[in-house]
């Protein structure tokens, strides 16, 4: 039976259904289902404990800005992207190399 | 003139406040399986599944050097890990009038329940947390936003841990910045 818990994920800024297990140290880790991204919790915990470092998760966490997420709104608002032109100097064959003048 | 800035490292058993051993400056930034700052984290190796000590830096301003020291702000900065869903970096909460400083532990393996903070993601600095001064060391409860000049200044500790997953590849993680922006005058 898989154990589930919502749980606040920095990497999404979103509740996401994270997957409960133990690390090889005997501790919580929990995965998000979406992103993949882990967050470990001590060894221990009673469920309100448990409870409260999930809260304190969320606190600290929520509103994060990352630079992917600005670079992906940046993709959204501009323009399509403009291609680049093909190479008009090309001289990998060499026919573009003027001789020297002697 | 600009602030005279060093990075300083506690570890070592918690008395105090703060690490037995204070090393000024600290010498690297290597998360590791050992909290003895002259060990090499290539021979104190994170087996995957569990995680690094936790790395106690903060910053010391010296006097003289500046008149008034605010805004600071700490966040990892550029360059992502190279396999983030097996990897995640913990850092310290940002220091308010309600919470913080964090409170000094002996550092350990185990998960540090007091870093609360996600830092695997490259954030701009400006959504980084708030970082407070103190008076007279990072240990102390007394903090304020800002701080004058007139004697050596210090951050609030600035602790991170690095955590694994089963899985993660073996070998070094990448190279990172974690950036403490401040204000002088």
């Amino acid at each position: 039976m898989k154990l589930t818990k919502t749980i606040f994920c920095a990497n999404d800024q979103a509740e996401q259904v994270h997957d409960l297990s133990a690390s090889p140290s005997g501790e919580v880790q929990a995965n998000c289902q979406v992103c993949g991204r882990l967050i470990k919790f001590p060894a221990g915990v009673s469920r309100d404990d448990f409870d409260a470092l999930v809260a304190a998760h969320k606190d600290a966490n929520q509103g994060q800005v990352t630079v992917e997420s600005i670079e992906k709104t940046l993709a959204e608002l501009a323009d399509s992207p403009v291609k680049a032109k093909e190479d008009e100097f090309n001289f990998t064959d060499g026919s573009g190399i003027e001789e020297p003048i002697e | 003139m600009a602030a005279t800035f060093a990075w300083v490292e506690d570890t070592g058993t918690a008395t105090g406040g703060h690490g037995t051993t204070r090393t000024n400056p600290a010498t690297d930034a290597n998360w590791k399986n050992s909290g003895v700052v002259t060990d090499a984290y290539s021979a104190y190796p994170i087996t995957a599944g569990n995680n690094s000590f936790q790395k106690v830096l903060y910053g010391k301003f010296t006097s003289g050097s500046f008149n008034q020291i605010s805004a600071g702000l700490f966040a990892h900065t550029a360059t992502a890990f190279a396999d983030p869903t097996h990897t995640t970096l913990k850092g310290v909460a940002a220091c308010t009038t309600a919470g913080g400083p964090y409170t000094y532990v002996t550092p350990s393996a185990a998960t540090d329940a007091n870093l609360t903070v996600d830092m695997t993601a490259v954030i701009a600095i400006a959504s980084g947390v708030a970082v407070w001064f103190t008076p007279t060391g990072p240990e102390t409860a007394s903090k304020a936003a800002t701080q004058d000049g007139t004697a050596d200044r210090y951050t609030n500790f600035l602790p991170t841990q690095l955590q694994t997953a089963v899985g993660i590849p073996a070998g070094d993680t990448t190279q990172l910045t974690l950036t403490l922006q401040y204000n002088e005058n």
